[in-house]
């Protein structure tokens, strides 16, 4: 009978200890793949806007003519010495379509590219947005339309980047994001008044 | 049974240890690249900071360059660089080098500079000067708002729209604007009071043009000699009725008459697109211009500084800024011609004017007026990137 109690006992105390124990790794489970989400977004932001300041404060330098020669909402065109080698060269952002990136379930994901010169356009980042505005001298938004105009887009001396990347897979129905905003003034661009 | 919720028990606690471990792995790699995300902005910071001290430290003394590398310590961090003078894009310039080190993140900039446009901190109204200026202006329109050349107004970055060492009393009426703590009032009569501004320069008012910029003596005669950028020296020319002759239209850079005492007459422009400075200036403040206007070829604006000692009867527009240097202006006569005339505040043409100057006479100018205040701030703003790579 004692042996039967035993038993008994044992079992109860191990199936709640074995329930506990389940629990908790089903919470660090879940806990690890949300920071290993956040982690993903968190670098590929890092990563985007570091490859985006690297090139942007770098706009216009040894560039004697027109600097800007694309300024629109999702696209920016613009001419530097990007590598200090004497010689200027183009180098394009700009946003592609949902449907030319895989590998994410994220139906909004969109690729946003590089290219510079005539070189291979390469995927910086996938983000959901990307937009940049542009400023004139007193650091007024500059309105998209006027920035038709080559004349106007001279007139750009500073721009300000919005990124806001999400995570490849909902958490709990909804994909989680990282936005960044920053106003980059390209030093280069204060020569010309 | 007992041995088989052992094993279940002690099967969880490694899966729970490998778990923890993994987590506490990712957790470290996250906190590494945080810190080493830290450590290079970081060291940027270090970098143009410290690009940004050494162009100040130039722009007060324009001879100053590295023997070898230097190093300082700045946030944290060290920063070592050079100060040399090189031939870069066609130009002679000032080359910065810095490269900056914190905790073992390197990032370096290199930052090609020269004395460029400026606003001198004397000009502290649209119309600045040492004396009464009741009759001067008249019923002149005057609006310190800081006007772009293409005319829209930069908000909050204008200056007085009257400033002077006497109180002004707008007699005639005249439509007066001006920028306030950063507050824009526009043109109105009666003016706002905040925009005119009495001043108690202490001694420091300007004798010459070129103490305005902070020139040695006779900087800017020596430019408008050269005839750099159009610039012109003229000294007491010949009249043609009352007006000075000798000159070629349009002005550009500097235009210097010089008069002697006792010498008097107009100063008319011609043709369209005058700009620079005009200077009209004369032993002891002791010039006398008793017009400035215009004939029917010019289109009647000046974009530029305008520095004289006495003159009245100012017949014309002004985009830039006005500054009269003799503490005796006109305190008799009436003018009724420079009604719908206007002088407009303008840093953008103020700069474009100081900029040949800058240029071409290796002065930073100044950023103060000889006084405790520092009106123009860093030396940066005196001595101008030309090309920045980081």
């Amino acid at each position: 009978m004692n042996s039967l109690l035993d038993v008994i006992g044992s079992s109860i105390i191990g199936g709640i200890m074995y329930l506990l124990l389940f629990q908790v790794n089903s919470q660090i489970s879940m806990t690890s793949i949300e920071i290993l989400q956040s982690t993903f977004s968190s670098r590929n932001t890092v990563d985007a806007v570091t490859v985006l300041e690297y090139d942007l404060n770098k706009l216009g330098y040894r560039v004697a003519g027109d600097f800007i020669t694309a300024a629109e909402e999702n696209k920016i065109e613009f001419w530097s010495d990007i590598k200090n080698e004497d010689s200027t060269v183009k180098v394009l952002y700009f946003l592609g379509d949902s449907t030319e990136v895989s590998g994410t379930i994220n139906p909004n994901d969109r690729p946003l590219y590089r290219r510079v010169a005539d070189g291979d356009t390469q995927m910086v980042s996938v983000v959901r947005d990307f937009k940049i505005t542009y400023l004139d001298s007193a650091y007024n938004k500059i309105s998209f339309a006027s920035l038709n105009n080559q004349a106007n887009r001279n007139k750009i001396r500073g721009t300000r980047v919005y990124l806001r990347i999400e995570s490849s897979e909902p958490s709990e129905g909804i994909y989680p994001y990282i936005e960044f905003k920053r106003t980059i003034i390209p030093k280069n661009l204060g020569r010309i008044i | 049974m007992g041995k088989a919720i052992l094993i279940v028990i002690l099967g969880s606690i490694v899966l729970l240890s490998i778990l923890n471990l993994s987590t506490n792995k990712h957790l470290n790699s996250d906190t590494q690249y945080s810190v080493d995300f830290y450590a290079d902005a970081r060291a940027k910071n270090i970098a143009c900071s410290m690009t940004q001290m050494l162009l100040s430290q130039i722009a007060d003394n324009l001879t100053y360059e590295t023997v070898g590398t230097q190093q300082a310590s700045l946030f944290g961090g060290t920063a070592e660089f050079t100060v040399s003078r090189v031939f870069f894009e066609g130009d002679s310039l000032t080359k910065v080098y810095v490269q900056a080190d914190y905790f073992g993140k390197e990032r370096t900039v290199t930052a090609y500079c020269k004395p460029g446009g400026w606003t001198p901190p004397f000009i502290r109204g649209a119309w600045t000067a040492n004396a009464d200026l009741d009759r001067t202006i008249s019923d002149m329109d005057i609006d310190g708002r800081d006007y772009r050349l293409d005319g829209t107004i930069i908000p909050g970055n204008g200056v007085y729209g009257v400033s002077s060492s006497v109180s002004f009393f707008n007699t005639e009426d005249a439509e007066i604007g001006g920028t306030h703590n950063g507050v824009d009032y526009p043109m109105t009569f009666p003016e706002n009071p905040d925009i005119i501004e009495l001043y108690d320069w202490s001694g420091h008012f300007p004798e010459s043009p070129d103490e305005i910029l902070g020139y040695p003596e006779g900087t800017l005669k020596a430019i408008a000699q050269s005839g750099i950028g159009g610039s012109q020296y003229v000294k007491n020319p010949i009249k043609d009725g009352k007006s000075f002759t000798g000159f070629t239209y349009p002005l550009s850079g500097v235009t210097y008459l010089e008069l002697d005492n006792g010498v008097e007459g107009e100063f008319l422009l011609k043709k369209k697109g005058n700009k620079g400075m005009l200077i009209v200036h004369g032993p002891n403040r002791s010039s006398r211009i008793i017009g400035i206007k215009y004939d029917a070829t010019s289109d009647g604006v000046f974009t530029g500084l305008i520095v004289t000692d006495y003159s009245f009867h100012h017949h014309l527009d002004i985009l830039g800024g006005v500054l009269q240097l003799s503490p005796n202006l006109e305190m008799g006569k009436n003018c009724n011609g420079n009604a719908d005339h206007w002088v407009h505040y303008s840093s953008e043409a103020i700069i474009k004017a100081t900029e040949i100057v800058a240029e071409n006479s290796a002065y930073a100018g100044n950023n103060d007026w000889g006084g405790d205040n520092i009106f123009a701030g860093m030396g940066q703003r005196r001595y101008h990137v030309k090309y920045w790579y980081e």
